[in-house]
């Protein structure tokens, strides 16, 4: 195993957590974050857990077996299936079935919470209770009520960090496009456009009748915050990011074009999403048509920047003013237009020799460099995630209204209040 | 019995899954789930992707055993199982031999290397070569010159890895298979029969297919392997050889002349070894628990150069069995 740092940050860390544990001991529970802190003084990764082996824990645990900083122990789910296939993907993962062994293991530092939306809010709480360091996929819960209390216990938690999934913020194409748009390379942000297309049911199997109900919650409406609140919440997120304010309403339609199954959420929607600055975000997405995939768009005044699998390229208007290194940058032709690729890691490749054209053999997803976030944060901090709780809870907010809007096929204002903590 | 097909490519290929459910929802879900598993292997596997855990190996595991996924170790283990059971004829460490051959890519111009060269590039090939340590969970290259390429062997993996995703789903009646090449066949087919693939004469393209022979699979996988496929014509000699995309790893020469080989088995990742190994050599003994044979085309038709077709299998009226 790699070594770990051993930060001066860890060493606070334990030390200020080693007098809250004096004071509380005196009568009080004793928190199990005080046994989770002196993990920081060994040597070994932080052990760590998912909950929740569908889909996307998969790729959760994937991803942390590809970070030295951690160390997948356990895999929960209460579907025997899913613990089978935890033990075929990581045999040397413990499998539980009920969470509650997970946060009775003083060993396990961190847990990861992949389960469905609305199962999120117990497991944040009592997860935190048990002082683990909490990560949470986004939304972080299918209502405001929910989403609220989950966020205003990630805050209280100040010895521990609580990370919400909101991708890009952590993903460094996205993130060195949002430095390259503040330095005002697009001029004035006047709108984005997003979409996601996949050819899919978007339905999970199971050989039991019962469990494919519990399995497909993501197409009930009661439990499920549809296209533009479990996939488009990203998307939106980095529109937000990149205008630089909260939505203020959005306006929705949808419907079920092809998937005429039973479901209840619309297969294909598309959303106007309105910012006070007078801009809109322009967000569709259909499981019917998987035409052109994923991208997002940003509009300014002097160029246009697209952003899709992890890559961007700019369009410059021709009124628009020379920055000076676009002479030498790589262009490549997307029918009539020219794109300048921006390229988030270029410096660093072209310093190990390598052609920033080509495939970067360092390519990582998305949720691997949220995770190494995570992770980096263990070693280092705790200090104030990128995605924080805040964060979490006022994209959660957007999603859960963009899906009100979108069921409903109206338009729902989002006050200032709403986003109160 | 409402029968769901999907069809995707990966792997450079068109895959195919066809299932026969009395739920058509629940069956395309589940199709839908083995499809993401092929779409899995084949990102993992992916010998060009620069990023894809395969190329990480080659990048890394000639300089210090790298630590690699529990899936990737056991494909890998497989594969270390079928090296020696095709007595060395299944390699996955063909690379260089493919690319000094020019046979690497589709579009690539094919080129015979030299005498001189050959043997060059049989000291470039060896599994032996490739250390796993399984409780450690990696691998290490004992020679900087090795690289793996899974390309003989991933498509039936990947069929099998959506053929476990199947029955976990509670589907028992499926056809799978990638580029026609490799499949697999789950309980019965539409009209109550083992799912039945045709042979098809690759050296007749015009009309109607030509069947060499058509194989029931009980439950069973199947592979083809032949020179056509991804194959070059040398023309400087003074008659004209068709060699194809498969390398033997011990003389370094490419497979020629108008062959095929056929293997069944329960695993379509035994059968794409087999069938491979099968092409490639000229005395290999197969093993009970797979059938195979390899065929060559000549004036009298199809002849059997290696065991001979199942019984069972229907064999066209040209198939001269070796009894």
């Amino acid at each position: 195993m790699a070594p770990k740092r051993f930060s001066r940050r860890n060493f606070l860390k334990a030390g200020s957590l080693g007098t809250l544990a004096g004071v509380l001991a005196a009568g009080e529970r004793l928190p199990a974050e005080a046994a989770a802190a002196r993990a920081p003084f060994t040597d070994d990764p932080f052990p760590c857990a998912v909950i929740g082996f569908g889909e996307w824990g998969r790729e959760i645990a994937a991803a942390i077996e590809d970070i030295e900083e951690l160390h997948l122990t356990t895999i929960c789910d209460n579907f025997p299936l899913m613990l089978r296939r935890a033990q075929r993907a990581h045999p040397q993962a413990a499998r539980v079935a009920d969470y509650r062994e997970v946060l009775d293991d003083p060993a396990i530092v961190a847990v990861f919470i992949a389960t469905a939306t609305h199962e999120h809010k117990d497991l944040v709480l009592d997860a935190l209770q048990a002082g683990k360091h909490v990560y949470c996929e986004a939304p972080l819960a299918n209502n405001i009520e929910d989403a609220r209390t989950i966020a205003q216990a990630g805050l209280a938690a100040q010895d521990q960090i609580f990370q919400a999934g909101m991708l890009y913020r952590t993903e460094p194409q996205y993130r060195s496009v949002y430095g390259f748009v503040r330095s005002g390379a697009i001029g004035r942000p006047a709108m984005t456009r997003s979409q996601w297309h996949q050819k899919t049911s978007w339905r999970r199997s199971s050989s039991s009748a019962e469990r494919a109900r519990s399995l497909n919650w993501r197409l009930d409406k009661d439990l499920s915050l549809g296209l533009i609140g479990e996939i488009g919440i990203q998307q939106i997120d980095y529109s937000s990011w990149i205008i630089g304010a909260r939505p203020k309403a959005v306006t929705g339609f949808g419907g079920i074009m092809f998937w005429d199954d039973g479901r209840t959420v619309k297969d294909t929607i598309q959303a106007m999403i309105e910012y006070p600055g007078g801009e809109n975000a322009m967000y569709d997405a259909s499981l019917v048509s998987g035409f052109d995939a994923s991208y997002d768009l940003l509009f300014g005044n002097d160029a246009t920047i697209i952003l899709r699998d992890e890559k961007a390229w700019m369009f410059k208007e021709v009124d628009a003013p020379m920055l000076g290194w676009e002479v030498y940058a790589r262009k490549d032709k997307f029918y009539k237009e020219t794109g300048i690729a921006l390229l988030a890691n270029a410096t660093k490749l072209d310093a190990l020799g390598q052609d920033p054209t080509e495939d970067d053999p360092n390519a990582k997803p998305p949720i691997w460099h949220a995770l190494k976030a995570f992770a980096d944060n263990l070693t280092y901090g705790p200090f104030p995630a990128i995605a924080d709780a805040r964060l979490g809870f006022e994209s959660t907010v957007v999603a859960i209204k963009a899906n009100e809007a979108v069921q409903e096929g109206k338009r729902v204002e989002i006050s200032d209040d709403l986003y109160e903590l | 019995m409402h029968p769901v097909r999907l069809a995707f490519n990966a792997m450079a290929t068109r895959f195919e899954i066809v299932i026969l459910d009395v739920d058509p929802v629940h069956a395309r879900a589940a199709a839908e789930e083995a499809k993401r598993e092929i779409l899995r292997v084949e990102s993992q596997c992916s010998f060009y992707a620069a990023a894809s855990e395969l190329s990480r190996i080659n990048r890394e595991a000639s300089q210090r055993p790298v630590r690699c996924t529990a899936g990737m170790m056991r494909l890998l283990q497989e594969c270390a199982r079928l090296h020696k059971e095709t007595n060395r004829y299944f390699d996955p460490t063909i690379a260089p031999a493919l690319a000094r051959w020019g046979l690497r890519k589709q579009s690539a111009s094919g080129r015979v290397p030299s005498a001189e060269e050959r043997r060059t590039l049989v000291e470039a090939i060896g599994f032996d070569a490739v250390e796993l340590d399984a409780s450690a969970r990696t691998v290490y290259f004992a020679r900087h010159d090795r690289q793996l390429d899974l390309g003989g062997i991933a498509k039936g993996w990947a069929l099998d890895e959506a053929r476990l995703i199947l029955e976990e789903s509670g589907i028992g009646r499926a056809l799978l298979h990638g580029g026609t090449s490799t499949a697999i066949g789950m309980g019965r087919d539409p009209s109550g029969n083992h799912w039945k693939i045709g042979i098809e004469d690759p050296y007749i393209v015009s009309g109607e297919p030509s069947w060499i022979m058509g194989i029931s699979l009980q439950d069973q996988a199947l592979s083809v392997s032949g020179v056509r496929g991804k194959w070059f014509r040398d023309d400087s000699g003074e008659t004209q050889i068709e060699y194809g995309h498969v390398v033997d790893p011990l003389t370094g020469m490419a497979v020629s002349g108008k062959r095929l080989s056929v293997a069944v088995s329960d695993s379509a990742t035994t059968c794409d070894a087999w069938s491979t190994a099968l092409l490639t050599s000229s005395a290999l003994s197969v093993p009970s628990h797979i059938a195979g044979t390899a065929l060559q085309k000549t004036d009298l038709g199809w002849t059997a150069t290696i065991g001979a077709p199942d019984p069972d299998w229907q064999v066209a009226a040209e198939i001269l069995p070796l009894h």
